[in-house]
């Protein structure tokens, strides 16, 4: 019994030895076709100076500042909203209509994002062109209002299981004690529910940051260094494909390969943060 | 005759479908330990969780009938609608089967009630210290308030779910199966505890013991098919 126990390990096994190594060799992989790029010019200037390749500059300052302005807004305006839908459906209303809201949800992430996108153009662009009566409505604003309703059906649902998995124990005992349902949640099933929360917001902010389609479709793909949420602005995303769609053999294609690393340690830095101040929490 | 501190009238109670608790009638006098028996199944934690009104936490859970309780200003109705159930909680303190301590150390375990009911800062390690003392557990863990929990034994562990609730001076106290779970030495001291608690409280306690029952109960009341039937008293 014990011997074939040992089947199943090994397979297990290298099932999560190959996903760490495939994770790990893609950092490597594009830290190696890096090195020219890097070699050739200015680490600080091609991460700093704007996209000028006609003068031979290939700076992906603005794809950077611009997808954090899209992603960590949009991850500003889905998280609140995620976070009340999922109380909603956990606490505020369990039965039949949080249940009809979570499948509702589900289905909701199932949607490709593309169909995002086109909404996005047919009525949030619009709608911003009008209200603030200032460029072509494509711009920040609107890709973060687009990417939110993207990343937030993900935040939600693990926003709601991490809120359903505090122990009945727990709740009826704080129930038991006289808790309002405002206390029960302050004071039991937010710090109980904490680290699944996190894990939520990450998952959204990994979502926000490697968002393509929403972006190129929205944001306008302007180069210029954004200073305003109502700026024009390209992410690294859109610019990878942007170019991958026209070049692969220049200096821009060559570029990539640090959008993409960027990308991966742009990621890592705000999984490293989020972890980070779950423990002190 | 001691005054009634319970009176039920009329209660039924009902799970989905099913009608679990059959017009039950019943006084309860202050300062007595009254052990509810009978089979499993019968609804003797539903009658527990009638008195504090837990079943409305509970999905699916009805309960229909009038209760009354005496905290000092004469019989109140708790079953009403409009009777605050986070006050009525507050005074009816309850220890589950299972010791259920929340995820956190000892200290914030036995603070955690006194914040809810929003009593001052100054008062809370006096009261802390006496509710603990009252449950035979501060010499225990005196020095290691700030431990988890999680990390005390079963008999410790209900001593605290004990003292927890002690520690807001409730007026009732519900036990559902308080020692089921534990240990000979951690019954006896548990049975102690519950003797000298009762001319402090009310206490109404579900067990199938009735070695435990004959030990510490002044009445036994046997729940059979939603039917309550007193068995008992200390003075027979």
């Amino acid at each position: 019994m014990l011997g074939n126990d040992r089947i199943p390990k090994i397979c297990l096994q290298t099932a999560a030895w190959g996903c760490a190594s495939l994770t790990f060799g893609v950092l490597v992989f594009m830290a190696w076709l890096s090195i020219p790029v890097l070699r050739a010019s200015d680490t600080v200037h091609i991460l700093t100076l704007p996209w000028l390749p006609g003068q031979g500059q290939f700076g992906i300052g603005p794809m950077i500042l611009g997808s954090l302005y899209i992603s960590v807004l949009s991850l500003i305006m889905a998280a609140p909203v995620s976070f009340g839908a999922a109380i909603f459906i956990r606490i505020t209303r369990p039965g039949t209509l949080g249940k009809f809201f979570q499948h509702l949800v589900e289905a909701m992430t199932a949607i490709p994002t593309v169909v995002y996108g086109f909404i996005g153009i047919f009525l949030i662009v619009p709608l911003i062109r009008e209200t603030f009566v200032q460029g072509s409505g494509m711009c920040i604003l609107s890709a973060a209002i687009m990417l939110s309703l993207v990343i937030s059906p993900t935040m939600i649902l693990i926003f709601s299981q991490s809120i359903s998995s505090v122990p009945r124990q727990y709740t009826i005992a704080v129930e038991a004690m006289g808790a309002t349902p405002a206390q029960k949640f302050l004071m039991i099933i937010l710090p109980c529910a904490w680290k699944g929360i996190l894990t939520g917001l990450i998952l959204g902010f990994g979502r926000a940051v490697g968002d393509t389609l929403i972006a190129l479709m929205i944001s306008g793909n302007t180069i210029d260094f954004p200073r305003h949420i109502l700026d024009s602005a390209r992410t690294l995303t859109a610019h990878i494909a942007l170019v991958t769609a026209a070049d692969f053999d220049s200096m821009e294609f060559k570029t990539l390969f640090v959008c993409a690393l960027t990308l991966y340690l742009l990621t890592c830095v705000g999984v490293f943060f989020a972890r980070a101040a779950g423990k002190r929490q | 005759m001691k005054k009634t501190k319970i009176k039920v009238q009329d209660l039924n109670f009902f799970y989905g479908p099913h009608h679990i608790l059959n017009k039950i009638n019943l006084d309860i006098p202050a300062g007595t330990i009254t052990a509810v028996s009978g089979p499993s199944g019968q609804g003797k934690s539903s009658l527990l969780t009638a008195l504090n009104r837990l079943w409305e936490n509970i999905d699916g859970a009805r309960a229909t009938g009038r209760i009354w309780i005496d905290f000092g200003k004469g019989l109140e109705e708790i079953s009403k609608k409009e009777y605050n159930v986070h006050h009525l909680r507050q005074k009816v303190g309850m220890v589950f089967q299972m010791p259920n301590p929340l995820p956190m150390s000892i200290l914030k375990n036995m603070q955690f009630p006194l914040k809810l009911a929003g009593i001052s800062k100054n008062m809370v390690p006096e009261k802390i210290e006496t509710a603990l003392q009252q449950a035979h557990l501060w010499e225990e863990v005196k020095d290691r308030l700030s431990s988890d929990a999680q990390m005390l034994s079963g008999g410790q562990l209900q001593r605290l779910c004990i003292a927890r609730s002690l520690v807001i001076q409730p007026e009732v106290l519900l036990l559902d199966e308080p020692t089921a779970s534990l240990d000979p030495a951690s019954v006896e001291k548990i049975e102690q505890l519950l003797l000298e608690l009762k001319s402090r409280c009310t206490i109404v306690m579900v067990s199938h013991y009735m070695d435990q029952i004959r030990r510490i109960a002044d009445r036994n009341l046997l729940l059979s098919n939603g039917n309550l039937s007193l068995v008992t008293t200390k003075e027979q």
